[in-house]
């Protein structure tokens, strides 16, 4: 007997410990926001630097031209001024940051138990309004000529008025008009972070096929004058450039692909915002969420061994 | 910078005319002579499309800058959203202590007029 009370005992331990280190869905759902922002800081660092890089790529590429071609007239403009504009690539830098601004707002809003000590307040309120209004009526005849009614009118109407929780509704029409000011201009700038980094695609992604086909040239030259050695030192060169463009595609599209998922994500965050938070809704917004954070870290990893080979 | 106004469409047919000129300069089958006026030309597209989309980088600026503030103003829509919430909650909690206070007072009025009447 005694031994089944231990093992009950032990059980019941277990069960408050469970309990206890079971965490609430509020502590899951800052969670996935931290995921969110940290995947946005990780995606814009990354965009960000590409972004930043096409002066200097095309900059580069101009020089190595005028190296390799004896014959190709010197525009200096093309090496003094910057084919980007300071103010556009501010522009790029500036709008992560409002980006990051927006969602924590929104991010808090949704954690916020605001609505729900509202309820509780209101609820007390009502209540104690109320009693009150019993007592004043029950006492009425007591308290002789005091103008009791002139009291209980006012304060039934404040209890209807507490009762039909008009600041809720109030809440909810503001986080509405909000979202719905916010989300079309959200699109435009992904849309043109997306055209942005499509031309960092292409602007790589061209050198590279320009590289190729040279060397397929230099490899055709080298079989017409029999020079075998030449031939495949250019063999091996071609095979490491195709080997660079096949890693460096796969790094920038997935940048692309990862501002896809930051939509997705996006998108997920203001259908929470504006749902009951259900744990179903909360759970669709943690496996968003998390898909879009695992493809920013593999994308920061891609590029950061990227960056160091470049070192 | 180029004056036209390209869209999407120019810009991506552009680029793809590129490809296509850089694909044709690998073919073994042409003359190497060709196939050097082919990367040439390919180097050429590619410049003037580098223009194109440089002018698109420079021009989606200001839109990028009136999409800023419309999220910014929605930010300060939702802070001063959730600024009436707590200023409400706090407005009813004080409300609640009024009417216990006035219930109280009344409590003890009565029982101060009982032994009167």
């Amino acid at each position: 007997m005694k031994r089944f009370f231990q093992c009950l005992s032990a059980a019941a331990l277990a069960a408050v410990l469970a309990a206890c280190s079971a965490p609430r869905d509020f502590t899951i759902y800052q969670e996935t926001i931290g995921e969110f922002q940290t995947a946005t800081d990780r995606t814009a660092s990354v965009a960000l630097d590409y972004v930043k890089g096409i002066n200097t790529f095309e900059r580069g590429f101009e020089l190595k031209l005028l190296r390799e071609d004896p014959e190709r007239p010197l525009i200096i403009s093309k090496l003094s001024e910057p084919i980007l504009s300071p103010q556009a690539i501010s522009a790029r830098d500036r709008v992560f940051g409002v980006l990051k601004q927006y969602t924590q707002m929104l991010a808090s809003l949704a954690a916020s138990d605001a609505s729900e000590r509202w309820k509780a307040a209101s609820e007390r309120a009502k209540a104690s309004a109320d009693t009150l209004l019993t007592d004043l009526n029950a006492n009425s005849g007591l308290l002789g000529d005091l103008p009791i009614a002139d009291v209980t009118s006012p304060l039934k109407t404040i209890s209807d008025t507490i009762a039909t929780e008009i600041i809720n509704a109030r809440r909810a029409a503001a986080l509405d008009a909000a979202i719905g000011k916010a989300a079309p201009a959200i699109q435009d700038i992904s849309a043109t972070l997306r055209d942005d980094l499509a031309f960092v695609v292409r602007q790589r992604d061209s050198v590279k096929q320009l590289e190729i086909a040279e060397l397929t040239i230099r490899y055709a030259q080298a079989q017409e004058t029999n020079n075998n050695a030449a031939r495949l030192n250019t063999l091996t060169k071609i095979d490491q450039a195709l080997q660079a463009r096949t890693q460096s595609l796969s790094t920038l599209q997935g940048l692309v692909q990862t501002l896809d998922q930051f939509d997705a994500a996006h998108d997920a965050l203001v259908r929470y915002a504006t749902s009951d938070k259900s744990p179903q809704e909360l759970s669709d917004l943690i496996s968003i969420v998390r898909s879009y954070a695992d493809s920013a870290d593999e994308v920061f990893e891609s590029f950061r061994k990227v960056a160091e080979a470049r070192s | 910078m180029p004056d036209v106004k390209a869209n999407k469409a120019l810009r991506d047919g552009l680029y793809k005319c590129f490809e296509e000129m850089v694909q044709k300069a690998m073919m073994p089958d042409i003359p190497i002579p060709q196939r050097q006026a082919l990367l040439n030309r390919a180097q050429e597209l590619r410049t003037q499309w580098v223009e194109l989309e440089a002018a698109r980088f420079n021009n989606a600026a200001a839109g990028i800058s009136a999409a800023q503030t419309k999220i910014l103003e929605s930010v300060t829509d939702l802070r001063r959203a959730t600024k009436d919430l707590e200023d409400a909650v706090k407005i009813v909690e004080k409300a609640t202590r009024v009417f216990g206070l006035l219930d109280k007072l009344l409590k003890k009025a009565v029982k101060f007029a009982a032994p009167l009447i």
